[in-house]
């Protein structure tokens, strides 16, 4: 019957969904390459990457809470469907 | 760029540089795969419904937002590990070349020290003329290195501000495909829905008159509607949270029959019902749910039509101080549509007991 299968593949989606949200912050760390890494040689490349530190950290980080969001919302819906089931 | 014996030199650290790519690589190995991973996970077989349309929309947004963002820090990485490997290389062949010419540059003061020596000792008496030809050679070859390298450093320190340049380019290039809130991530799942309405009137349109007045004010923070079912029953499951205030009443008389309805409901905090139909909408089907409340409310409705299609009723009531439920039951009956049942059952019959025979 579809409602048996629903609650067990939503949840499952649920946590991987927050298991890809936990890895996007982790790469928002390793995001964090800082600048002035060539030294005088470079500067452009020194300020670009500053620049790519800042908005891939900062936008992971958004990322990451919205794809938790994500998941938790099918941890809910399979919970609904849980209940529903009962 | 600074200067070493006499020639530009770019002043640097490339092994920074190149730990710089292999993270940026790594970062897009992981985006890359976060991407694979939301893609895969936001499809859920057997969940149907807008909300459904909503989740798995907002995964595959991220997803395919995220994939060109991973190609473009792997571009990055691979242009940034190319500079820290121009940058070494240069600092190299400059610094082999500073050498040879801070050799030339030791071997022309020795030559001349030598010189000098050998001009306080001789004295009048003669010129140390062999000396004063190792000073040539050295002072020549000294101006023979300089004039050979000078140009080959610059050249390559310029070739260096254009590699910096392309680096720079493809790192800003990967930092503008950064997510970004608003465009590329889904939105929040809950959201804040306010929705206000008055009306009152006398309408007289297609051969009906009617009368109706109602008025309401809701603010959702969240809502999930969903149906689904077995080919059998379909469940309902709707739930929101949030309060709403809302009253209404209106008749209606016309060719296509009679309106009747009616209702009022206040609620603050959280309510969800779970309904299940049985039957068919053609004959006869009944829709009981359950109404859940958290939070106070009250209400209670009512909603009867009669026309060519037969009667449907409807009506609630519930009541919660702080945590409480209702009931409700919606009831169609379809004369029509049971007739027809009716009188294709001797058909329906016949052709069973064809099977059996």
């Amino acid at each position: 019957m579809l409602i048996a299968n629903d609650p067990a593949q939503t949840r499952s989606a649920g946590s991987a969904l927050t298991t890809a949200g936990s890895e996007l912050l982790c790469a928002a760390g390793a995001a964090q390459l800082g600048s002035g890494a060539g030294g005088d040689a470079t500067p452009r490349t020194d300020a670009a990457l500053g620049m790519l530190s800042s908005d891939w950290g900062s936008g992971l980080r958004t990322l990451s809470a919205q794809i938790e969001s994500l998941g938790r919302y099918a941890d809910l819906v399979a919970t609904a469907f849980e209940r529903a089931g009962d | 760029m600074g200067v070493r014996a006499g020639l530009a030199y770019p002043e640097g650290n490339p092994a920074a540089l190149t730990q710089a790519a292999q993270r940026l690589s790594g970062l897009a190995a992981r985006v890359a795969g976060a991407a694979t991973s939301i893609g895969r996970s936001a499809a859920v077989s057997g969940w149907e419904g807008p909300r459904y349309e909503v989740f798995v929309s907002a995964g595959r947004d991220v997803a395919a937002s995220l994939d060109p963002g991973a190609a473009a820090l792997n571009r990055a990485s691979s242009n940034l590990a190319q500079l820290g490997t121009r940058v070494e290389d240069a600092q190299r062949r400059i610094r082999a070349w500073a050498e040879e010419i801070e050799a030339a540059e030791r071997s022309l003061q020795t030559a001349q020290s030598e010189l000098i020596a050998a001009r306080l000792a001789a004295g009048l008496t003669g010129r140390p003329t062999h000396l004063e030809g190792a000073f040539e050679r050295a002072s020549h070859e000294l101006d023979e290195l300089r004039a050979r390298y000078i140009p080959k450093a610059r050249q390559l320190c310029g070739e260096l501000r254009q590699d910096d340049e392309r680096a720079a380019n493809a790192l800003r290039a990967a930092a503008a495909m950064a997510p970004k809130a608003a465009s590329r991530a889904p939105g929040p799942l809950s959201f804040l829905d306010l929705k206000t309405a008055a009306s009152a009137g006398f309408d007289d349109r297609d051969g009906a008159i009617g009368a109706h007045a109602s008025a309401s004010i809701e603010a959702i923070l969240a809502r999930l509607h969903e149906r689904f079912g077995d080919g059998t029953t379909t469940y309902g499951l709707d739930a929101s949270v949030g309060a709403s205030a809302s009253a209404s009443a209106n008749a209606e008389l016309g060719p296509n029959g009679l309106h009747l309805g009616g209702g009022a409901d206040v609620q603050a905090g959280a309510k969800g019902s779970v309904s299940a139909t049985v039957g068919d909408e053609d004959t006869f089907a009944i829709t009981p749910s359950l109404d859940g409340r958290a939070g106070p409310g009250a209400g209670a409705h009512a909603n009867v039509d009669v026309d060519e299609d037969g009667l449907h009723a409807d009506i609630g009531a519930g009541l919660s101080p702080l945590i409480g439920g209702g009931v409700h039951l919606e009831v169609h009956v379809n004369p029509a549509g049971i007739l027809d049942t009716i009188q294709d059952a001797p058909r329906t019959i016949e052709t069973i007991k064809d099977l059996i025979d």
